[in-house]
């Protein structure tokens, strides 16, 4: 069971407010909807739902759980091994560069809350320091994976509700519909063996690589 | 939720290739490249020229080649004049059944320069319901200043194929690699669509024990990501082109413009980037000349700023 103090951090770590700037990525959703691939709130949800079930389950939330098992008996070289891994799953500039910057600002933010550990990873992910600050604050790790989920989640219908015309209501019952995904995520990430963990999607891939190129950018690149 | 996207765990693959050949299925072979001082000098060159000549040529052989089951080399050829090894890798069945499996490891020593390309496109058949994986695992270690470039033909996946084709590539110091790996799905041409079946490519390229870069992509015909938008798109061809090398955004947009101009026909989507120091290009689309035509322009522009040498293109690929 989740205690009130750690669901308290929990609701803190996964805050949109939480000064990490995960709010100026789209992660190929802005390439895939200026191009026409995604025209409607269906497609939307569709392309959302996809990349849950076929990259963040199959990678990032199964690296996090790692990462997490790691950071609680402080096995560095663990550690190491599945950031550089996460880092090279990456599948552009553009995505790794979101990671790297996601990652070095929450590692600022838990040195300066006194985190000192967090600086020990050389160019974190954002998984990485996600995991040391869910262990420090004793967040169960089924939690720590749903939060990192939803946090994922609630940024891209965040991105998609800027770039098509969702109104407000329209988002909110997306984010909703997809709410059960994020149990099934985080259910199929924890039956994983490590061996089959990686992602690779090309038509996402192919998306990031474009919006390196794109001439009118809303989010970063 | 479709639970039939999870890649099946039941891979013999990589155990069954690292021991001892136990089904007369397997095929493996085993190959050392060396690079050696070239002693021999031209009969026209002065004395001076042939001193220059020997201080700086270096030749790559084929120094062991061990093999067992039906997957053989030609002997190397040199067609070109910098001492680079160009070898026709061999499967004379031509495919792939029920469990059939290919392992090719490949050293190469210091300073060694190895081309290797296959004389025809790799088949997977139909695995006709049968849970045996069939396929194929490279396994490379390039020493220090060594180059190994991997170009085979596409693998063609039969309808109801159950594969695994996986590339490990371990660079050592200042060591390079350029290659592909490209797969078509099905035969549309005989009107043999890849309806069923799986195949999981796995890509993964370290430096010692770093990993630079690693990509599995899933391919499984009963999926939602096999039509989905965010992933095959329906598309009959998915490659990936990797290389070692850093190329700037000019290099870069110049390439962008190569390919969407030339090679972007049958609904064909490119993208490239820069990686850190990996530099990738990947074609999803319905036209493997056009995916196989990409690739070599990008080989082409790309092989001078990796090694110094102009690329010459395997005279098999003509035929």
């Amino acid at each position: 069971m989740l205690t009130d103090t750690a669901l308290l951090k929990l609701m803190y770590m996964v805050s949109p407010a939480l000064p990490v700037g995960a709010y100026a990525y789209s992660q190929g959703l802005e390439y895939a909807i200026d191009e026409g691939w995604l025209a409607t709130q269906s497609d939307v949800t569709q392309w959302v739902a996809g990349v849950l079930e076929h990259s963040v389950a199959t990678l990032d939330i199964p690296v996090l759980h790692r990462l997490y098992d790691a950071w609680q008996i402080n096995d560095t070289s663990q550690i190491a091994y599945w950031n550089h891994f996460l880092r090279a799953s990456r599948e552009t500039k553009e995505l790794l560069l979101e990671d790297d910057q996601l990652g070095i600002a929450l590692q600022r933010l838990l040195v300066s809350l006194g985190l000192e550990q967090a600086s020990t990873v050389k160019q974190p992910t954002f998984a990485a320091m996600f995991a040391l600050a869910a262990t420090h604050w004793q967040v169960g790790k089924r939690a720590t994976s749903l939060g990192f989920a939803w946090a994922w989640l609630e940024n891209q219908i965040a991105a998609a509700t800027k770039l098509v015309p969702f109104g407000q209501t329209q988002a909110q019952q997306v984010m909703l519909e997809l709410h059960p995904f994020l149990l099934t995520a985080c259910d199929n990430a924890e039956r994983i063996p490590s061996d089959h963990i990686g992602a690779g999607l090309p038509a996402l891939a192919i998306s990031s690589s474009k919006h390196e190129r794109q001439y009118s950018r809303l989010f970063r690149s | 939720m479709n639970t039939s996207c999870t890649h099946a765990p039941n891979s013999v693959l990589s155990d069954a290739l690292n021991t001892a050949p136990k089904r007369e299925w397997l095929a493996g072979i085993n190959l050392t490249f060396a690079a050696r001082d070239e002693t021999t000098t031209s009969k026209l060159a002065t004395s001076k020229q042939a001193t220059n000549t020997q201080a700086t040529s270096k030749k790559t052989v084929l120094s062991q080649s061990l093999h067992y089951g039906p997957l053989r080399v030609q002997r190397p050829f040199y067609p070109e004049n910098n001492g680079c090894c160009h070898i026709y890798l061999l499967h004379p069945p031509g495919g792939l059944v029920i469990g059939d499996k290919l392992s090719i490891h490949l050293h190469l020593e210091p300073h060694a320069h190895t081309l290797i390309t296959t004389p025809s496109a790799g088949k997977l058949y139909s695995a006709k319901g049968s849970p045996l994986k069939q396929g194929q695992v490279l396994d490379a270690v390039i020493q220090e200043n060594a180059t190994l470039e991997w170009l085979p033909q596409e693998t063609i996946l039969f309808n109801g194929a159950n594969g695994e084709l996986i590339n490990k590539v371990v660079l050592h110091d200042n060591a390079q690699f350029i290659g592909w790996d490209i797969a078509r799905l099905g035969r549309v041409a005989s009107q043999d669509y890849f309806k069923q079946g799986e195949c999981l490519q796995r890509f993964e390229l370290w430096h010692h024990d770093i990993p630079l870069h690693i990509e599995k992509t899933l391919i499984n015909a009963d999926c939602p990501s096999f039509d989905g938008t965010f992933g095959l798109q329906g598309a009959n061809t998915v490659a990936t082109f990797i290389a070692t090398t850093v190329l700037n955004r000019d290099t870069q947009d110049t390439l962008v413009e190569l390919l969407d101009s030339q090679h972007n026909t049958h609904n064909g989507k490119w993208g490239i980037t820069q990686k850190e120091s990996v530099f990738i290009a990947r074609y999803l689309g319905d036209s493997v000349t056009d995916c196989r035509q990409g690739f070599e322009a990008l080989w082409h522009a790309i092989r001078p700023e990796l090694n110094g040498h102009k690329a010459c293109s395997p005279r098999i690929w003509n035929t």
